[in-house]
């Protein structure tokens, strides 16, 4: 029986093989187990169980999980040594691949939560907080279509808050 | 000239070919905003927190009033710390200190008044990057650290305190306060609250002496006026002043209203935020004290109460998932069996600070905005001028007597129908004080939230109004 100290000293498990991955709207994706470990979700779940052939994405719909496993993909190969990609490329690479709609970029950020991509969570949400920068609440309510729930007095209290932040 | 014309027409097309293009991209973003109804509606909280974190101090103050789930994000704990450790700390310059504090001070307002953390948090930071903050972080250490220590002393101090009071008033001696304490005088039987108070007082000063503590400052100002007319009354009462007890609470109403007036929002939510921390912590105790004590007294009562109370509180709990309600009945239940005697101990200031809470709405402030103070000095008033004296002379209640002296007709029916209130014991009192205090207000926040379509926060408010006029019918 191994020890403590010995087990955590043991090299992490190399992921070799492919898993399928099925998104909520039943769209099978079979990739390499190394991608599909970047989302630290599917790892936990490879590492308790390295034979299961396919895991089930109930809260991922097959275009963002197109998307994240085209991030996933990218970035492994992109960060090996000898990928001659340099980190300008990368970064031009990541401000392509969220030029999309913004309904595409709101599920990229659930499914990147929920799959527990950390970088492409980063990378969502800084593009939606680009874009509501400097603009004011009617601004951002049109643009998002959000519906104003605040009473004018309640509205007139956040303001006084932070008039301090205008002086 | 055909050329200058071939040019010019040429000129003419490009710009027309931009201009639809133009149009066309504006006609496709207008059909993909609109066709794209419910962008935030899934997005959980913490994501949108995520996104938040990426927002500088005045892109958040926008974002925060765009709706209500907006406002809440923008205002967690963490959002505003690493405001402070990426946007405001880096900016503010080393000679600048007291800067940063005030800024610092102006972000916990900002968000809220998570006072604790949120301090040390960024003393410490302001401690190791500008050494001439020392002075100021010690301040505040102290400040807060005797806050935490003092705070479950002085509640218990007051609550023993006021008991007596009201045990003196009705004449009662309840085996676990010491004799002597109660026959004595009233300054003598009003020790344990003066002390209470007491206890309370370097904090006080602190706050007095800090220039950075405003909101601290008319807290300790409020504190220090209670004290000294709630002693000036004990004193009137025994007979070692001549002052009356209007005048001798004359001092504390000014300050306090003073106090409630300028402090506004800001001490308002302190209070809530601090003292429902501990008002958690003595709930649970009262509850593990009294517990046994109600069903040793009289089983009954605790079979009233609790199929009462208990739906009360899930309904304030889950439906309204109004926090301070829920804390608040909780509280109330053993205020309720405070009523049966020689069941210990009233909960005579948690009336007064619970009415204040009550007269808000889960985190929305109502029109009473800033009078928070009001109640707590409502509920001193009451045991100055009803629970002392004026029970006193109800109970010498003598119609004939009255009319010999020439009192009107309509002045001799008040004094009878207060001497109903009155003739029971104190206990009553403190009942009728509950209905005024808490049922009312409750009443007007449930109305109110129910004209404006909330039922939730009606329905809640609701329960615990017919959970108080219950309790008091069957009183």
């Amino acid at each position: 029986m191994a020890t403590p100290a010995a087990a955590a000293a043991a090299p992490a498990p190399q992921l070799e093989g492919d898993i399928k991955l099925v998104s909520e709207d039943a769209h099978e994706f079979v990739t390499p187990k190394n991608v599909a470990a970047q989302c630290k979700m599917i790892k936990t779940m490879l590492e308790v169980s390295e034979e299961q052939e396919f895991i089930n994405l109930p809260n991922v719909k097959g275009k963002e999980l197109e998307k994240v496993i085209e991030y996933c993909r990218y970035h492994v190969q992109a960060d090996k040594p000898d990928s001659g990609v340099s980190d300008n490329d990368k970064k031009t690479w990541d401000e392509n691949f969220v030029k999309v709609d913004k309904e595409t970029l709101f599920n990229l950020i659930m499914a990147a939560n929920y799959l527990d991509v950390k970088s492409l969570l980063d990378l969502t949400c800084a593009t939606v907080a680009n874009m509501l920068k400097n603009k004011t609440p009617e601004e951002i309510r049109r643009e998002f279509n959000i519906k104003n729930d605040l009473t004018p007095e309640e509205e007139e209290e956040i303001k006084r808050e932070s008039a301090w932040l205008y002086q | 000239m055909g050329d200058e014309y071939r040019a010019g027409t040429a000129q003419r097309v490009g710009g027309a070919v931009l201009w639809a293009g133009a149009a066309k991209t504006l006609l496709h973003s207008v059909a993909r905003v609109s066709s794209y109804q419910r962008p935030y509606a899934d997005l959980s909280s913490d994501v949108l927190g995520l996104i938040f974190l990426r927002l500088n101090p005045s892109e958040l103050a926008a974002v925060s009033r765009v709706s209500r789930q907006f406002h809440d994000v923008a205002q967690q704990d963490f959002i505003y710390k690493r405001l402070f450790e990426e946007v405001m700390l880096p900016a503010i310059p080393d000679e600048d200190v007291g800067d940063a504090l005030t800024k610092t001070r102006q972000l916990w307002e900002a968000g809220g008044w998570s006072y604790k953390d949120r301090c040390k948090s960024c003393a410490g930071m302001i401690r190791k990057t500008k050494s001439a903050a020392k002075r100021e972080y010690v301040s505040y250490e102290l400040h807060h650290s005797y806050a935490l220590v003092s705070r479950p002393v002085m509640l218990g101090l007051l609550y023993s305190g006021f008991y007596a009071l009201i045990c003196k008033a009705d004449g009662v001696v309840p085996f676990w306060i010491p004799r002597r304490l109660l026959t004595g005088s009233w300054l003598l039987a009003g020790t344990p609250c003066l002390l209470g108070a007491g206890v309370l007082l370097p904090w006080c000063l602190n706050a007095l002496r800090s220039p950075s503590l405003a909101c601290y400052r008319l807290f300790g100002l409020t504190w220090l006026s209670l004290m000294a007319s709630t002693a000036l009354s004990l004193a009137r009462l025994d007979g070692l002043l001549r002052v009356s007890i209007t005048r001798a609470w004359l001092p504390a109403l000014t300050v306090s209203t003073v106090c409630a007036v300028r402090s506004r929002t800001r001490a308002r939510r302190y209070l809530e935020r601090t003292w429902d921390q501990w008002t958690v912590c003595v709930c649970v105790a009262l509850w593990l004290v009294l517990l046994p004590r109600m069903t040793s007294a009289n089983p009954a009562w605790w079979f009233v109460l609790s199929p009462l109370a208990l739906p009360a509180l899930v309904l304030a709990w889950f439906l309204g998932r109004q926090r301070n309600l829920g804390i608040s009945i909780i509280t109330w239940v053993p205020c309720y069996s405070s009523l049966i005697p020689s069941v210990p101990p009233a909960c005579v200031p948690r009336i007064a600070e619970y009415a204040g809470l009550c007269m808000r709405l889960g985190g929305r402030p109502v029109a009473l905005r800033g009078l928070f103070v009001v109640p707590l000095v409502l509920s001193f008033l009451m045991i100055a001028f009803v629970l002392l004296p004026l029970r006193e002379r109800v109970a010498h209640y003598n119609p004939p007597g009255m009319q010999r002296l020439g009192m009107s007709r309509r002045s001799i029916t008040i004094r009878r129908r207060l001497w109903a209130v009155f003739r029971g014991s104190t206990h009553a009192a403190v009942w009728c004080h509950c209905i005024f205090l808490i049922a009312l207000p409750c009443a007007w926040v449930a109305l109110r939230s129910l004209w404006r379509h909330r039922w939730r926060t009606g329905a809640a408010y609701l329960a615990v109004v017919v959970f108080h006029f219950v309790v008091g019918r069957m009183l």
